[in-house]
């Protein structure tokens, strides 16, 4: 069984667009220590997302025994034992694309925690099939305050970039 | 009027306004069947919450991005910097909270905190003008 990842364009695009702002600052005829830092500080963001395009878009293969995960750029390996796995998680999550839902987390034997985001998987209902099938479940985690959070953080994401727009036409005219 | 009352004011209407389009679609659709792919399963309807979903991020993105040209071009302030600083705060957290590694309660007190510093911004800038 493989199970592939979507493609993260979002997560590309913002990695790409910190990467052209670290280059313009870099190659500024006004260039400081203020805005070398910038852009260094830039680069970081931009490695930052790819790496966190790797660890969370993961490619899932099983052939019976192992379970393979291995990141969106191949960084990330993890060769792991069906028999070394605790158990799954189900934690009730809201984020700003996917509402609130439910997201699945392994929990290895040696304690850590391997989380399946659901933005990163097309057909996120196969996952829940495979680990209810083959992975003890070890419970729901609900989140509190779940309607709050669900009617407030896109609103909050919203207005937030929205004044950080407006904030930026006022110092273009 | 004040600034922030005018900001208020708009953000209310706005969101008052979706609230009350969102019924008046629902019940056109079930009166009259012509207009129920045109407001409840239509292309266009999810093409513009998808775009929605995105809306906050991408405003984010283009604040980082005018800062970034005025850094770039020598007309850049102490404010750009802060700017550009707290906005990728505030995504890198939208991103760690949709990729689950960060909690809702943690994302909600960063995100709370850029938006109480945009708002503040931009009733700054529009005071003082930078």
């Amino acid at each position: 069984m493989s199970i592939k990842p979507t493609i993260p364009f979002v997560g590309l695009l913002a990695a790409i667009f910190f990467a052209v702002c670290s280059v313009v600052l870099f190659f500024s005829a006004f260039a400081t220590m203020g805005t070398q830092l910038l852009s260094a500080f830039m680069s970081s963001i931009s490695i930052f997302a790819l790496l966190l395009i790797d660890h969370s878009y993961m490619s899932i293969d099983f052939n019976g025994r192992v379970l393979q995960l291995s990141g969106f750029f191949k960084v990330r390996r993890m060769k792991i034992d069906i028999n070394s796995i605790c158990g799954y998680e189900i934690h009730q999550r809201v984020d700003e694309f996917n509402s609130l839902h439910n997201m699945l987390v392994l929990v290895l034997g040696n304690g850590k925690r391997v989380v399946f985001p659901k933005i990163a998987y097309a057909n996120y209902l196969l996952i829940e099939t495979f680990f209810e099938a083959n992975i003890k479940f070890m419970g729901y985690r609900p989140l509190r305050f779940a309607d709050f959070f669900k009617k407030w953080v896109p609103i909050v994401t919203f207005i937030s970039g929205l004044l950080a727009l407006l904030v930026a036409l006022q110092k273009l005219l | 009027m004040t600034l922030g009352r005018w900001v208020g004011e708009r953000a209310n209407n706005i969101l008052n306004g979706t609230a009350k389009l969102h019924p008046n679609f629902m019940n056109l659709a079930d009166k009259n069947f012509l207009y129920a792919n045109r407001f409840m399963s239509g292309t266009r309807t999810l093409q513009a919450l998808k775009v929605a979903k995105v809306a906050g991020p991408i405003a984010s993105v283009a604040g980082i991005g005018v800062s970034t040209y005025n850094i770039a071009f020598g007309k850049g302030s102490s404010w750009d910097y802060a700017d550009i600083g707290v906005n990728a705060v505030g995504l890198g957290t939208t991103a760690l909270v949709t990729l689950g590694l960060v909690s809702n309660p943690v994302g909600w007190v960063i995100g709370g905190g850029v938006l109480i510093y945009n708002g503040v911004r931009l009733y700054q800038s529009f005071n003082e003008g930078n």
